[in-house]
């Protein structure tokens, strides 16, 4: 294969003929067509066949403050590089990182950067670029947005390089085959890396790259690393060109330079041999950002983002609580969970605004790569698109009208698909036809280019109790597509014991049974030990756990209890009269015991009489303690953590005799606009409801307005901000003077590090909370 | 990671911290050096009388900071979104642990600052030249609009995934910016670590060591 020569570095060539330190090379390049034109004819001269125009940054942040729009820009500066190439070389639209960091981190949401991809994008091809590169990328969600842009809005062929570093990541996390995987699927016509390390240490990343893709792989590196003092760069062209000598072998035929190159580096990739040719396998795997989860042996898909059957879920799901659904995902993670599905499916609910507030929770926290669980090809959708990384669709069955409406949506997204082998008549009885159901769902994939190894047949778990005979027939359905259809297979398992006793048991067996028949993506939930301890017996004895270390070091001390995983910050010593054994627990921030000890009080003694004997006793002894600097942060967190468990034993307690359980407040409680520290508000808030006071959180980053609507609606009397910098103290003011105008009632607490009490004041706030401790004291006195 | 000075930013003295807490934060800071390992950018600059070359840095103190110097460092270091992920995580699944990760965090950043520091000290002093101490935005009166034409100065999106926001806030969170001073004289103004130093501090009011009789720096 001959080489494709692209170009080297712009920025490093401007600066060299007289552009000045913070000029945008861009709008100077515009200012400066002539130079421009001769630095894209010399790499031209060099060999580059493919020149990349000066538009990497022309993009509407950057250009917020410039005279010029990026529409502007990128015509002139894709008309110079066309005169510049005359024919000998094709003209790319370069397009860089937009300049700020995507949500949850950063505040550019996909929709803004979509939207501004396909600005640049149409102005590019309108100006007649005859490619787009999206190059020096660090945020794959950043990437998938300019892709998807590129591809709805621009016939143009896609590119794409991102930026790694030694550790096979971008900056942002991205994994340099979680790259290749998911712009492989998704259906770019290029990737690779550039920028950031010397050719030399690209080799690793690029190897990695390649066993995701067979797609046409891009090596665009620095000329080294740049000398802190001088600026200069580390390899001459030679050295560049020797580096770089290793790609064609490989398979690698695009080759350039990106910072520190210049012609004569471009001359001398020029003069690489030709590359060798690439044997077009490429793994088959599902991938976060972050990580891939390559396929082959037992992936455990974790079922429990569900709301079905689970109230305390449901209720999270309806009060948009997403902390508790982002701490279900980090626990099936921790349990060894590979993928995890989520169904947001519930009653009265807007489930596509839900699903993309959960995926995007749970990706915040997770590198797991996700199953997109629903019956709504609208939700589907947009959860694909939200989605970093490569996803399944759970599901599409042999119903026509299902396939017709959903299979699109998988091959256009790349993701990997589950079909229910079952249709609209309902689920076989037979392993026959259910094997002749997931062969009709193969050739309909099949017409939509969506290969076999991209499908999971579910041959469906019935329950024992009712349908003995059906699970063997479930077993044989698995069998045979694993061999004939050459799909995978994936098994809800937890339904086979439903009405039985002992369910677990049951539930570990079929699932042993299944993995044997061939099952490899099992649906079950990962919390359960002995069913997790299945997974790992047969990965022990299948030879996926090759020298048997997970088997060993997940049992090696299963005979000894393991130690607890709460931080026990240091039992607080007991020093003074012997306290109370509820307070002593609370202290020691022991929840189990302090919830023990409550429920055997109740046995005997009211509820009421429990809360004021022991718990507030309990809490008053930690605040004190805390007061007097005895206890420290950890410990006052850990203290009130117990004390809520025992709260929540009496909470229970009450409620079965019928009573209603008081919470004092609400309290609201919120970070101000423009912060993005919520640390101390976090506190702040477990301790308020530690001390049982029902808290609303609004986040953080709160608009004032926000603030205020939530105040009124909520009717709430006490309310908390918090701001951490002298920069974010106006919105807090802001935010206090509309309650002020636009509520009444309402008392309000301020608290953050650069804040003091007659700072407080002065903004015209009621309280200044010093800590945590201070806020429950401020709401008792609110509040009672 | 220094355990003890990780329980420095929970305000929880060295003398009362239990061997139990220390072999916890040890562990941690342990894990999260790997998890979320620093990088950090830095450049010479030379000296302009408004800061330096392509930076303006405004304010008193940083004036007479930078008053002898003739050349200055700029440097950025970030834990990256991997720091922020892990104490994210942390605190969903137990708050306490959180607090006790986020303080992990801050003394690893601060390590890895004073790291490079006392490294471009003995690097600048072998050559017969002497650094002022390490000053970031936001201490004393230089203004955290800087930190934009800061990281700007060291591309620190493309170098180290650090930009900043329209508060003036570093994204990542767990990131610091700092300059100093390259001197032929070692410097008359002791910025941060002298006693006098607290009161340029942003934290001076509400210190929870000063009102114990200490400073944060020993």
């Amino acid at each position: 294969m001959d080489n494709l020569i692209l170009d080297g570095a712009m920025g490093t060539m401007l600066m060299q003929r007289g552009m000045g330190a913070g000029e945008l090379p861009e709008v100077w390049g515009m200012l400066h067509p002539e130079i421009l034109e001769e630095i894209h004819r010399e790499y031209v001269d060099a060999g580059s066949r493919v020149i990349y125009a000066d538009t990497f940054c022309a993009n509407p942040r950057k250009l917020k403050n410039s005279p010029y729009s990026p529409e502007e820009v990128i015509r002139s500066n894709i008309l110079t590089a066309k005169k510049a190439a005359g024919g000998r070389a094709r003209v790319a639209m370069d397009v860089g990182p937009l300049g700020a960091m995507m949500a949850p981190l950063g505040d550019m949401t996909f929709e803004e950067a979509y939207a501004s991809f396909a600005r640049m994008l149409k102005a590019g091809e309108e100006a007649g670029a005859d490619l787009c590169v999206f190059e020096t990328m660090t945020d794959l969600k950043e990437v998938r947005a300019g892709v998807l842009a590129a591809r709805e809005n621009t016939k143009m062929e896609i590119w794409v390089t991102m930026t790694f570093e030694k550790n096979g990541c971008t900056f942002a996390g991205t994994d340099a085959g979680a790259m290749a995987l998911t712009l492989d699927r998704l259906g770019v016509d290029a990737l690779g890396g550039n920028c950031s390390l010397g050719p030399g240490e690209l080799k690793e990343i690029v190897e990695k790259i390649l066993r995701y893709t067979d797609l046409p792989v891009i090596v665009k590196p620095n000329a080294g690393l740049p000398d802190p003092e001088s600026g200069a760069y580390a390899l001459g062209s030679a050295d560049f060109a020797r580096e770089m000598a290793v790609y064609p072998p490989m398979g690698v035929w695009m080759l350039g330079g990106c910072c520190g190159t210049g012609s004569e580096y471009i001359r001398a990739l020029a003069a690489l041999p030709p590359a060798a040719p690439r044997d077009g396998r490429k793994a088959d795997a599902l991938c976060s950002a972050g990580r891939v989860i390559d396929l082959g042996g037992v992936r455990v898909i974790g079922e429990r983002i569900n709301p079905t059957g689970k109230k305390r879920f449901q209720q999270a799901l309806r009060e948009g609580d997403m902390d508790y659904i982002a701490a279900r995902a980090i626990e099936q993670e921790e349990a060894g969970a590979d993928v995890l599905d989520i169904n947001v499916g519930l009653p009265g609910i807007d489930e596509k605004e839900t699903m993309l507030n959960v995926v995007r929770a749970v990706q915040a926290v997770t590198d797991l790569p996700l199953m997109i669980d629903s019956s709504s090809p609208e939700v589907i959708e947009a959860a694909l698109r939200e989605t970093c990384g490569r996803a399944v669709v759970n599901s599409v069955s042999g119903d026509e009208k299902k396939l017709r409406s959903i299979l699109p949506l998988v091959k256009k997204y790349g993701a990997m698909v589950v079909g229910l082998c079952m249709d609209e008549s309902g689920i076989p009885d037979s392993a026959e036809k259910r094997v002749s159901v997931g062969k009709r769902i193969v050739e309909a994939a099949k017409g939509y280019g969506i290969p076999p190894q991209d499908i999971l047949l579910d041959c469906l778990t019935l329950t024992a109790a009712s349908m003995q005979d059906q699970a063997m027939e479930t077993l044989k359905a698995v069998t045979r597509v694993r061999r004939e259809l050459k799909t995978h297979a994936c098994l809800g398992i937890s339904n086979i014991s439903f009405g039985l006793p002992c369910r677990v048991l049951i539930t570990s067996s079929f699932l042993t049974q299944a993995l044997y028949a061939g099952l490899d993506m099992p649906i079950l939930n990962p919390n359960q030990q002995d069913i997790m301890d299945a997974v790992y017996c047969f990965r022990a004895l299948s030879g996926e756990d090759r020298g048997l270390g997970a088997y060993t070091s997940r049992f090696a001390d299963r005979l000894s209890p393991a130690p607890a995983l709460s931080a026990n910050t240091a039992p607080a010593p007991a020093s003074g009269p012997a306290l109370d054994p509820v307070a002593e627990a609370v202290l020691r921030g022991l929840g189990g015991e302090t919830e023990a000890l409550v429920r055997t009080m109740l046995k005997t003694s009211e509820p009421m009489e429990v809360v004021e004997k022991h718990l507030i006793p309990a809490l008053d002894e930690v605040g004190e303690r805390y007061d007097k600097g005895r206890l420290f942060l950890p410990q006052l967190i850990s203290a009130s953590s117990a004390a809520q468990r025992g709260f929540a034993a009496v909470r229970e307690a009450i409620a079965a005799r019928g009573g209603e359980e008081k919470r004092k407040g609400p309290i609201l409680i919120a970070t101000v606009e423009g912060d993005v520290h919520d640390i101390g508000k976090n506190i702040v808030k477990a301790v308020l409801e530690n001390y049982g006071y029902a808290v609303k959180d609004l986040g953080k980053d709160v608009p004032a307005e926000a603030v205020a609507k939530a105040v009124r609606e909520t009717g709430c009397r006490l309310l908390g901000l918090s701001a951490l910098m002298t920069t974010t103290v106006p919105a807090m003011e802001r935010t206090i003077r509309l309650v002020r105008e636009t509520c009444s009632g309402c008392l309000v607490m301020v608290g953050g590090a650069v804040l003091t009490a007659d700072h407080a004041k002065r903004i015209g706030a009621d309280f200044y909370a010093r800590d945590a401790k201070a806020a429950a004291d401020i709401a008792k006195k609110a509040l009672g | 990671m220094d355990a003890f000075e990780a329980a420095r930013y929970l305000h929880w003295p060295g003398d009362a911290v239990t061997e139990d807490v220390l072999r916890q934060l040890e562990d941690m800071g342990r894990e999260l050096s790997s998890t979320a390992p620093p990088r950090l950018v830095w450049r010479v600059l030379p000296r302009t009388p408004e800061g330096c070359e392509g930076l303006c840095l405004p304010g008193g103190d940083i004036r007479a900071l930078l008053e002898d110097a003739q050349q200055v460092i700029v440097a950025a270091c970030t834990l990256g979104e991997a720091a922020s992920r892990a104490a994210r995580r942390a605190f969903l699944m137990d708050m306490a642990r959180g607090v006790m990760t986020d303080a992990c965090l801050s003394a690893l950043i601060e390590e890895e600052m004073d790291r490079f520091e006392k490294e471009q000290t003995r690097k600048y002093r072998a050559r017969g030249l002497y650094l002022t101490d390490r000053f970031s935005p936001g201490y004393g009166d230089l203004p955290l609009s800087v930190q934009k034409d800061l990281c700007d100065i060291l591309d620190t999106r493309r170098t180290l995934g650090l930009t900043v926001n329209e508060s003036m806030l570093l994204i990542p969170e767990k990131s610091v910016t700092a300059v100093i001073g390259i001197c032929p004289a070692a410097q008359k103004h002791r910025a941060a670590k002298e006693k006098s130093g607290c009161v340029k501090c942003a934290a001076f009011e509400n210190c929870v060591f000063r009102q114990q009789g200490r400073t944060c720096h020993g």
